[in-house]
């Protein structure tokens, strides 16, 4: 199964569509796709078989995000606490993701063609060397890309996230490159790993878990947050289109608490400006010297 | 075209409010029932608190009430430290991210003082006090409901504050960058000795953490409760219950 899919809604989902979409819909929509083996104990099938199913539903998601105008979607695939599962589950889905990010390798022109970015985001030295060598070619070849972005938590925490950026902006200041003065929440969001991303405005979580479980806890603070309850393989776009509904109606209470909470947002002077760019590059170099090696 | 489905997009929104409207007046209409039948008496409140609170399998220890967009009503806050006392869970928070709780800190106390006197020996909070500096208070005082008032800059300020004062360490060679955790900031960011929240009630129906410490909450199970003005014991109750069935995996 591959990462784009094509149409598969009938013509009412499609005038459902079409009607959502005339009002206002999310920019940014995360997903914590939850339930994917109780889905698999419920048709009598391996847990990789569910896993399997969930990553084809992920793609039909993207689909109807497409549709809906959404431009990014940002995913919950691994979290770092999924190490604690059996060895078994654990290279299942490690061979899983072996497929799929050769899959966007494999399928380049198509994603270049509907022109989708993957950024994988997460403490990716957890992971296997020939897989991390993968995802940074996936993530390389489809960088520049603008129509659609695709953000997949992989080894994902946002408490081990938080750490990362603690730390790298304490090395900026033991380095000199910055004051502990300019050490801001806005600065701190920069140095997370979804710096490009503008904040999720809709968070969807299925299976009817009512918890965040380490997912975005910086990012979504003034996020709409929609608990599904209905198991990941089983997302359907109605369930999707209720969502984005739901959103709709509480936009105005989050638009005023956000316009509330950047009370607190300072402006970047020029040496935390130069700092964020020294970091990024950074960064980049690293996943060069990644794809070239 | 597009003017025909933004008007049906609008119906539907209509409609859907309408909805919501006929709920509400129902469960006000419910509330005010058990009011006539039993009074404003805090004995029937209890014994419905009781009842249900025995058969639970597990309580919250830490309960935050997030007010979100609505305006704070002493006296209901008060009734739910009330049920909090009442039923044994440890800690409620009270977190309005704009901190008009926080600025109004003493007239929250006074009301509390003339309104229910009898709390007073039962609770732990120490007004106008930053959250750390109750650490110290917490020794031996383990019967004792606590009390905290949150607000925004308990959780993304906290973090940027102990940022700045790990670079301050670190350039000074007190602290190694190594020494930096998941762990060591865990423990740097501890809420006084308290629990991470283990549930928290958000009022009105907008499903959104309004910025409620973003580092403490990963486990936190949320609900909705439709206000707080008014808040009926049998709709707390029933979040309780929703709360006791909750399985965590933790990541297994």
């Amino acid at each position: 199964m591959s990462w784009i899919r094509e149409n598969t809604l009938n013509w009412i989902q499609f005038l459902a569509v079409k009607i959502i979409k005339s009002g206002g819909v999310p920019k940014h929509v995360a997903f914590i796709m939850d339930g994917n083996r109780r889905y698999a104990n419920k048709k009598r099938v391996e847990k990789v078989e569910g896993h399997t199913k969930g990553f084809d539903k992920l793609a039909e998601t993207l689909q109807w995000c497409l549709d809906l105008g959404i431009p990014e979607v940002t995913v919950y695939a691994f979290s770092i606490e999924n190490f604690k599962r059996s060895k078994k589950e654990v290279d299942g889905l490690m061979e899983l993701a072996r497929q799929k990010f050769q899959r966007v390798l494999d399928e380049r022109e198509m994603l270049m063609e509907h022109g989708v970015c993957i950024r994988v985001i997460g403490n990716l030295s957890l992971l296997p060397e020939d897989l991390i060598q993968t995802i940074t070619k996936a993530m390389y070849i489809t960088k520049d890309n603008n129509k659609a972005y695709l953000n997949v938590a992989f080894a994902y925490t946002s408490r081990d996230e938080i750490t990362h950026a603690v730390k790298d902006v304490v090395e900026g200041v033991k380095a000199g490159d910055i004051l502990p003065e300019d050490i801001s929440e806005k600065l701190m969001s920069e140095c997370l790993y979804t710096n490009c991303s503008p904040e999720p405005d809709l968070l969807i979580r299925t299976s009817g878990e009512v918890r965040f479980s380490d997912f975005l806890l910086w990012q979504t603070t003034c996020s709409c947050i929609y608990f599904a309850d209905v198991l990941w393989p089983e997302f359907s776009v109605w369930d999707m289109l209720a969502a984005v509904f739901y959103y709709q109606r509480s936009s105005s209470d989050l638009e005023t608490t956000k316009q509330e909470q950047s009370n607190n947002v300072v402006k970047h002077t020029n040496r935390v400006a130069t700092y964020i760019n020294k970091l990024q590059r950074k960064r980049e170099n690293l996943s060069l010297a990644v794809v070239q090696s | 075209m597009t003017a025909i489905l933004r008007i049906i997009l609008a119906l539907l929104h209509l409609v859907h409010t309408l909805h919501r409207a006929v709920i509400k007046g129902w469960a006000y209409m419910q509330t005010a029932y058990f009011k006539l039948r039993h009074g404003e008496n805090n004995r029937e409140e209890l014994d419905v608190l009781f009842e249900s609170v025995i058969k639970m399998e597990k309580l919250p220890r830490h309960l935050v009430i997030v007010l979100g967009r609505e305006e704070p009503s002493f006296l209901d806050l008060i009734r739910i430290i009330g049920w909090c006392v009442a039923t044994g869970i440890s800690c409620v928070s009270f977190y309005d991210h704009k901190g008009v709780i926080r600025n109004n800190e003493s007239t929250f106390w006074r009301e509390l003082t003339s309104l229910r006197p009898d709390l007073i020996s039962l609770i732990d909070w120490t007004p106008s006090c930053p959250v750390k500096a109750i650490q110290n208070a917490l020794n031996g005082t383990k019967h004792k409901t606590r009390v905290q008032i949150l607000s925004y800059s308990d959780g993304k300020g906290e973090i940027v504050s102990l940022t700045q004062n790990l670079s301050k360490a670190v350039t000074l060679g007190v602290l190694k960058l190594e020494e930096i955790t998941t762990e060591f900031l865990d423990e740097k960011l501890d809420l006084g000795g308290i629990s991470h929240p283990d549930v928290a009630l958000i009022c009105g129906s907008t499903y959104s953490t309004y910025g409620l410490l973003p580092w403490h909450i990963r486990t936190t199970e949320f609900f909705l409760l439709p206000t707080h003005h008014n808040v009926s014991v049998k709709i707390f109750v029933s979040l309780l219950e929703k709360f006791a069935r909750c399985e965590q995996r933790y990541g297994k």
